[in-house]
């Protein structure tokens, strides 16, 4: 009788429960209750909770070809991380970056932040040139750009990396306004800028060629990711295909939501996410997302001195760390604050998207010059 | 995909072999010199695109006929009553209507107010998280 019992509790998981494991449970039920009952990110953090959840239960090593592994395996294969890209491409308009090319500036200058921490992980944190990268790439709180570059460089990181961002993007409300607030006067946060042009189709069409072209001539490490997104942005334009439109841009990009959070999620084993690099990789990337947001503002009020006919208000330079659109929003709360009739959000969003394609670029960089 | 070196090997970028404090800042920073590089150029690239959009729409609009508004100068009277409804519904009886101006010197201007003041309420009314 006895001998049976022990034969059922050890063919049951019950005995491969580590402590380890309870400690990613309660993380897990912590990212739960951040998507649910705060509602962050609800359709990201739901997946990857419960992806996290099932890493760390005792059930892992199943027969090969099951769901969890496919999805796991794709992760790996880097499948999910450019359809994604798709997808945010589908659903940006890079209309306020064309008609505000100002923008760029901003959004190129905010990558301070992602090469100092590379410089600082690879000095001082004791990280490889590899691992470097994908702690920097922490810095532009961007999901798909920061996870395709840890899968390619850093595999052994992608846990850290991933909570990371995520937890980045968390505090990027709490962080930024004490920050631009500290930056800003606000006389400077009340600086009302001028309504943007209209952008015609054709210049969307060709910005999205130009892009990919010049992107992947100078990076070509990143040309799934630049290519991709410029694909779902050119499909979004050119009107043409409404049925493949309507179903990348709601059920497609949904669905592949689900699948990258749980794909991330499964990487969060207790065994690759309790290691002293984990918090090192998100107090590098939270130091990355003061030092861009510090040079952005400074970079607009800059841009200010040169232009003051056609001011730029600070809290914009901010917005170069591509969290879209949490950072415009940011942006504009802050703005509303000092002045409530004014609005700078499409302002605001245009430097997020340069951001975004700074951290694009960036990405490509270190996945062409670190083989 | 070819096999040409890329921009970022021909500046001589190369990733540092030991983590030495100047190795790893000429690294990154050719990369930052990268990034900005590449958005200038496409910066600068649209702006050219833009005026060469621009000079062909106007070629094109000097070879059709001159579009003169019907109303030029005068407003229709069912516009001037809604107008004075609409006056009359938010700011109560009493008020008085001086002049009814466009609100912007073209019809794109007061696209433009009117898509600013939409954005605004619609922000107004959500609480950002």
């Amino acid at each position: 009788m006895n001998e049976t019992l022990v034969e059922l509790f050890r063919a049951t998981g019950l005995g491969g429960i580590t402590w380890s494991m309870a400690a990613m449970w309660a993380m897990a039920a912590a990212l739960l209750y951040v998507g649910i009952v705060r509602r962050f990110h609800a359709i990201l953090l739901v997946p990857l909770a419960f992806g996290a959840l099932l890493a760390n239960l005792p059930t892992r090593g199943g027969p090969e070809g099951d769901l969890i592994g496919f999805v796991a395996e794709r992760l790996r294969l880097d499948l999910f991380l450019p359809l994604i890209l798709l997808g945010v491409g589908l659903l940006t308009d890079f209309g306020p970056l064309l008609a505000a090319p100002r923008s760029f500036v901003i959004g190129a200058v905010a990558q301070i932040g992602l090469f100092a921490t590379f410089a600082l992980a690879a000095t001082v944190g004791g990280f490889t040139p590899r691992e470097s990268a994908a702690v920097g790439l922490v810095s532009g709180m961007d999901g798909p750009t920061a996870l395709f570059v840890a899968v390619k460089l850093a595999p052994q990181l992608l846990a850290g990396v991933a909570f990371g961002v995520y937890a980045g993007q968390c505090l990027l409300p709490t962080i930024q306004p004490w920050l631009m607030r500290r930056l800003t006067t606000d006389v400077e946060r009340r600086v009302r800028m001028k309504p943007l042009r209209t952008v015609s189709r054709l210049e969307k069409l060709a910005f999205a060629l130009v892009m990919m072209i010049v992107g992947i001539l100078l990076t070509p490490g990143g040309a799934p990711l630049i290519a991709m997104l410029m694909l779902g942005n050119f499909l979004r334009e050119c009107g043409v295909g409404d049925r493949l439109l309507k179903s990348a841009y709601h059920e497609i990009v949904n669905v592949l939501a689900v699948l990258l959070g749980i794909g991330v999620g499964l990487t969060l084993t207790a065994d690759r996410f309790l290691r002293p690099s984990t918090p090192g990789i998100c107090l590098l990337g939270l130091l990355a997302l003061v030092l861009s947001t510090v040079a952005g503002v400074f970079a607009a009020k800059l841009l200010n001195r040169t232009n003051p006919g056609n001011p730029f208000n600070p809290l914009i330079g901010g917005e170069g760390v591509s969290a879209m659109p949490a950072a415009a929003c940011v942006a504009q709360r802050e703005c509303q604050k000092a002045d409530p009739a004014n609005v700078i959000l499409l302002h605001a969003s245009g430097a997020s998207v340069a951001g975004l394609l700074g951290t694009i670029l960036a990405a490509g960089y270190f996945a062409t010059t670190l083989p | 995909m070819s096999s040409m070196l890329p921009v970022s090997t021909i500046l001589g970028a190369a990733p540092p072999a030991e983590p030495r404090l100047l190795a790893n800042v000429s690294y990154p920073l050719h990369g930052l010199l990268l990034v900005v590089a590449a958005l200038l150029l496409v910066s600068l690239a649209m702006v050219l695109i833009r005026k060469a959009v621009r000079r062909f729409k106007v070629a094109e609009d000097h070879t059709g006929p001159l579009l003169v508004p019907a109303s030029a100068g005068r407003l229709p009277p069912e516009l001037v009553a809604v107008i004075t409804a609409a006056v009359d519904e938010v700011l109560g009886p009493g008020g008085n209507i001086v002049a009814i101006n466009s609100v912007g010197p073209e019809a794109s201007g007061a696209e433009l107010a009117w898509s600013r003041e939409g954005r605004r309420e619609h922000f107004a009314s959500h609480k950002v998280r």
